[in-house]
């Protein structure tokens, strides 16, 4: 199986090892799969079939072997991965691209939602009054709107840079070759950028509860209702 | 068969080099998972996981090993002779796997390996740069359990005289069923806290400390936190099944270790709502957390060292010094991490200059202090001013050193506008504060006690007993505080409550207390519950008759606050459900409500978004622990009563009349059983049949086991204990308890368990069906459930047929004629030396209690004061014969210092919430000034608009 796959790679060292095609990986992916789901299943039995037959001794013996073996197949896994022999699961080898810092930022926006959020519960339930009430609401919405404030002005030349570098990879394929056309989506994607932003997003707005959805939004999240009449009205 | 044969002849040495073996698949565990912190590719981190699941294998294999040892009687094994004989039936065998020291040992390492293999299953891909500590400081944990038993608590080492025919058995003590559950229960509790320890030290290291671990650890946090508190229940309901002495809690010292973790993971379970809303108490957090695992480790330490005598005594052995090598380097790791951390912490600019000053400045002052306070201990003043001068000493030190880290910090850094702030004192946060407070002055109180023995024989060299009676008079005015606070605390909302509001808010609940509190004196005394209990004074003098007087009216207010409980909870909810209906948003199927109101009410709990659905189930938990306390003021109303009866004659104790009917004798393999037959009536009309025994073992007839007999009520139980029947005239000689409400603890468990199962659903995932959802929790919830019977069900099954439930020869029936000598009896301890912790009012040994007794008797007769009688005693035989502390000199320190200490956080915690309510200041002109943003008018609308959309998004 995977260790025996495995030791007779390194007991030929003179062979080169097989360029590990994504045919390979995805055969040891499902060896791997089949590995740990199939061991456990199969000691288990065992030890079960034993267990009626010779006893609860034998048993606990099948139930130390299978582990034993499960061990052995673990470290073999985990020697191979880090030696870079094995393939990484998908989204592993998707996800080695992302990895951010603090987002100091994020988490203060974060905690003034929750507290808006705590406050409008509180006052649902009574415990702060209207007065109040109003003051937090105002105050924490204007600590938000300058957090979430910041946060586009930091984002602002990132999402500018991508723009050109949109707009390059564009221009060298050939598929915007005169500088007015490729001028012309800058312009609608800045539109599109301040138009999320602003209320006359396009988005529809839930004819049962009100609800605001996205643009593209078929069934109301909040409801469920369809949103195909509210999208024809806002059309028209 | 040759081979099966081989891996027999040499399972102890197998054992061991498997032990070995974790400890180098550990090692290599922690050196990947660390090289993947440091260089956080996934690929590294892939390794380590897989490393960490080999490492959960083979622990798994190294414990069926031992399992096979005892199923297959390997007596070369000492463990397996010590613990296991020949006719033990298969569960016992199993149990005598936690039974033993060095067994427990693996056995916890197992059930940390359990936690491992779920922790990183469940992390999988979340939780990308924490996982590689969390997953190194597990595996640390792990070798140093590893190291323990390779050296020095090896569960596989052999006899060294070769193997036995046969076994010595498992301790009829422990031959029990809720001594099958009690322990597992109880670990997985303890070895829980090791997870948000782990990812506390993960976020310490990256430094990323803002709500990720918190939120991470949650679940885990809660789950370790429900298990301290069902194991502690069970420990309960295991000392009063089968002791027989009456009562649940006897403030051991191993009780007392297992409930400090749970009093410090009380507070981090409310004070970590605070850094998730506010970003304060980020240091304190992360404190609660390192000393929850502190103390889990610290409990085994002192009762394993054997260094308190206790009544859970374990063979004295090497692996106490382990234990505090761990410990010294746990806080030295701990110490140095939050120093390390101590900018982040504080949210300040973090510089190397201002890390490298943090964890200098709290090193070299406590490397400067050591050899200073040990000179401070060698001078020739007296103790009690050595110990003033070192208290002075380190505090200032330690102030100085603060003040000093941050002064350097905060150089040329604005802190003023940073500064944490809150809007009113009249607020969640600030009850949470307090309830925090309470929470740690009840560990620092009950810290101090249990390790009061080792302080004063340090001190003077005399060591003290520290006794129940001490406890229970102390601690009383601190657990309802602590009630109080419960329900106090629960009225408050975030942020501020506005005074109009909490004035609404407190009427109902007031009202109640004021009507329970009057009710009680009313009524109370005419149906068997008086309001006001008066109880022996623990000292003479103005100390102890306050004690005396405020422990005396403890029955009502303890009553009282809990129907002022009981009103928060249900008003809580009713709030909720009113604004439900108002705001419409009640979807709960009309049918469930139908069926009784519960399914409705578990529904709409279980429907309600995360934030709110943990709050609510917190009510529930909380109801739990009303009930609980409903039970503990039970207490107070006990009765004892001693009967010698003849067949056919009747005993009249408070309401019950009980008969005593006939006596009979059943026998089988092992022992002969002799039952007394009870018959119960209250009112006239038959309840039920006790049925006391005494059962007679063939192997040690002269030391008669005695089988409790209880009759649960809601009201109250009937506990009877057949002292002796004499086998001519057949007269029994009784003990009858009437213990109050303690059924109301075990329903307040349950209670408090469904509250947890509330908190702990599972949320609902992007791309989840809600049907989807429930079925998760369902099927989770219906797992724990079936688990839980079936793990009850299957021994007890066994013990109702063959091994009802032994108790020791320790524990017998001691005649105690009034209440006068109980008190007296129960204030003093047993010097016979076999015993370890027994007071007179339990020890039935005849070799030192019984003269003793009567010889107090006489004393008695002869009209001899309590206080007489107490000082003859402590002149014969020491302190430490004494079960309550003396409250002279230095002994004073027991109750000095929790008080002391509890003030000083009172203080610290006025000046905390003082310089926060500054802190708020700033912040009002700015949100008064609102010119300012004003004037970008058509971006406020955007943002606006943008806001409430996330706030719609964002669960409630």
């Amino acid at each position: 199986m995977a260790e025996r796959k495995g030791k007779t790679r390194s007991t030929e060292p003179v062979k080169p090892p097989p360029p590990a095609t994504p045919d390979n990986d995805e055969s040891e992916r499902s060896l791997g799969r089949l590995v740990s789901r199939g061991l456990p299943v199969a000691c288990l039995a065992g030890a079960i079939v034993v267990g009626m037959v010779a006893g609860v001794g034998s048993a606990l013996l099948i139930v130390a072997g299978g582990a034993l073996l499960g061990t052995i197949a673990l470290l073999w896994a985990s020697v191979r991965t880090l030696s870079g022999d094995a393939p990484l699961s998908l989204e592993l080898e998707a996800l080695s691209a992302q990895r951010h810092g603090v987002d100091a930022l994020g988490e203060q926006k974060r905690r003034v939602l929750r507290a808006l959020k705590d406050l409008e519960s509180e006052h649902e339930v009574g415990k702060i009054d209207d007065g109040d009430y109003g003051t937090f609401v105002a105050r924490y919405r204007e600590e938000a709107k300058a957090v979430m404030r910041k946060m586009d002005l930091r984002v602002a030349p990132l999402r500018d840079e991508a723009e050109r570098v949109a707009q390059e990879y564009l221009a060298k394929r050939g598929l915007a070759p005169d500088v007015g056309k490729a001028e012309k989506p800058k312009v609608q994607a800045k539109a599109a950028v301040s138009e999320d932003a602003s209320p006359a997003s396009g988005r529809v707005s839930c004819a049962t509860c009100s609800t605001s959805n996205e643009p593209d939004a078929a069934f109301c999240k909040k409801c469920g209702s369809s949103l195909a009449a509210g999208k024809n009205d806002a059309n028209a | 068969m040759s081979i099966l044969h081989l891996f027999g002849s040499t399972l102890p040495v197998f054992g061991f080099s498997l032990l070995l073996g974790v400890m180098v698949v550990a090692s290599y565990t922690f050196a990947v998972a660390l090289a993947a912190g440091s260089s956080g590719r996934p690929r590294t981190l892939q390794a380590a996981r897989f490393g960490a699941y080999g490492t959960v294998a083979l622990i798994a294999v190294a414990v069926v090993c031992l399992a096979y040892a005892f199923v297959t009687h390997d007596f070369r094994i000492r463990y397996v002779a010590h613990y296991s004989d020949r006719s033990m039936p298969l569960e016992y065998l199993l149990t005598a796997l936690w039974g033993g020291q060095d067994g427990s040992l693996l056995w916890w390492m197992f059930l940390l390996s359990v936690y491992i293999g779920a922790c990183v299953r469940w992390l999988g891909n979340k939780h990308l740069e924490l996982q590689p500590y969390v997953i190194a400081t597990l595996m640390a944990i792990v070798l140093f359990f590893c190291v323990l038993m390779a050296f020095a608590a090896n569960p596989f080492a052999t006899n060294i005289a070769g193997a036995r025919a046969d076994g010595e058995g498992l301790n009829p003590l422990l031959q029990n069923y809720w001594m099958v559950i009690h322990p597992p229960c109880l670990y997985t509790g303890f070895v829980g806290c090791s997870v948000p320890f782990a990812f506390a030290v993960a976020a310490l290291v990256t430094g990323r400390l803002d709500h990720e671990w918190i939120v991470a650890s949650r679940k885990w946090t809660l789950f370790a936190w429900m298990f301290l508190a069902i194991g502690n229940t069970l420990g309960m309901v295991w000392a009063y099944e089968e002791l027989g002495w009456g009562g649940y809690w006897g403030w051991d010292p191993v009780e007392n270790a297992a409930f400090m973790p749970f009093l410090t993971a009380s507070a981090y379970v409310h004070s970590n709502m605070i850094q998730e809303r506010r970003g304060l108490l980020k240091v304190w957090n992360v404190f609660l957390i390192i000393l929850t695992f502190f103390l889990t480790i610290f409990g085994t330490f002192l009762t394993r060292s054997g260094m308190i005598a206790s009544v859970h005594s374990f063979a004295q052995s090497s692996i106490g010094t382990y234990f505090a090598a761990f410990l010294l380097l746990l806080l030295a790791f701990g110490t140095t991490l939050v120093l390390w951390r101590w900018p982040e912490l504080r949210d300040l600019e973090p510089s190397p200059r201002t890390r490298r000053a943090a964890v200098a400045a709290g090193w070299i002052v406590i490397l400067a202090c050591l050899p200073g306070l040990a000179v401070i201990w060698r001078t020739p003043l007296s103790v009690g001013w050595r110990v003033c001068l070192i208290a002075f000493v380190a505090g200032g030190a330690v102030f100085v050193a603060l003040e000093i880290v941050f002064r350097r910090m905060t150089v040329g850094v604005d802190v003023k506008g940073k500064r944490p702030h809150i809007e009113s004192a009249l607020s969640r946060e600030f009850t949470f504060l307090l309830n925090n407070w309470v929470l740690l002055s009840l560990l620092f109180f009950i810290l101090i006690a249990t390790t009061f023995p080792l302080i004063s024989e340090a001190l003077t060299g005399d060591k003290v007993t520290v006794g129940p009676l001490f406890y229970k008079a102390w601690v009383q005015p601190l657990g309802l505080v602590l009630l109080l606070l419960m329900g106090v605390g629960t009225l408050f909302g975030w942020k501020k409550t506005s005074p109009d509001g909490l004035k609404r808010a407190f009427r109902a609940p007031l009202i109640t207390l004021g009507i329970a509190a009057v009710l009680h004196l009313v009524i109370g005394k005419a149906i068997g519950f008086p309001a006001i209990v008066y109880s022996e004074a623990i000292y003479p003098g103005a100390i102890g008759s306050g004690l005396r007087a405020f422990n005396a009216i403890t029955p009502m207010l303890g009553f009282s606050l809990c129907a002022f409980n009981a009103a928060v909870i249900v008003q809580e909810f009713v709030m909720l459900f009113r604004s439900r209906a108002k705001m419409q948003s009640d979807r709960t199927p009309k049918v469930l409500w139908w069926l009784g109101g519960l399914p409705g009410f578990a529904y709409t709990l279980l429907s309600l978004p995360p934030a709110s659905r943990r709050r609510y189930g917190g009510y529930v938990v909380h109801l739990g622990i009303v009930l609980m306390f409903i039970g503990f003021t039970g207490q107070s109303w006990n009765t004892d009563r001693e009967a010698s009866l003849s067949p056919g004659q009747s005993y009249q104790v408070s309401d019950y009349k009980l008969t005593y009917v006939r006596e009979h004798m059943e026998v089988d393999n092992n022992k002969r059983m002799l039952f007394a037959d009870v018959d119960v009536y209250k009112g006239g009309s038959y309840i039920g049949r006790l049925e006391p025994a005494k059962f007679i073992y063939k192997k040690q007839p002269d030391s008669p086991t005695t089988e409790v007999a209880i009759q649960h009520r809601l009201g109250d139980d009937i506990y009877v204990i057949v002292g002796s029947i004499n086998p001519e005239t057949k007269i029994a000689a009784f003990q009858i308890h009437t213990n109050p409400l303690v059924s109301w603890i075990w329903i307040g468990c349950v209670v408090l368990i469904l509250g947890s199962f509330v908190c702990m659903w599972p949320q609902l995932e992007l791309g989840e069906s809600r049907v989807w959802l429930g079925a998760r929790g369902a099927a989770a919830t219906a797992a724990s459930v079936l688990m839980g019977i079936m793990l009850a069900a299957t021994p007890a099954a066994r013990a109702q047929t063959t091994m009802p439930g032994m108790t020791g020869p320790s524990v017998g029936t001691v005649h105690i004629e009034s209440d006068f000598e109980r008190g007296i009896f129960e204030s003093l301890r047993c010097m016979c030396g076999d015993c370890q912790r027994d007071l007179l009012s339990t020890c039935p040994c005849s070799v030192f209690a019984e003269p003793e007794r009567e010889k107090i008797r006489a004393k008695i007769k002869a009209g001899e004061t309590r206080e007489q009688i107490l000082a003859e005693y402590t002149a014969e035989y020491g302190p430490e014969a004494v079960a309550i502390p003396p409250n002279t000199g230095v002994f004073r320190a027991i109750w000095v210092v929790p008080v002391l200490g509890i003030a000083l956080g009172a203080i610290g915690l006025g000046r905390m919430v003082r310089r926060w309510r500054q802190g708020d200041a700033p912040v009002a002109p700015a949100a008064a000034g609102k010119p300012g943003a004003a004037k970008d008018g058509p971006a406020k609308d955007a943002y606006d608009t943008r806001l409430d959309d996330e706030l719609k998004d964002l669960d409630g």
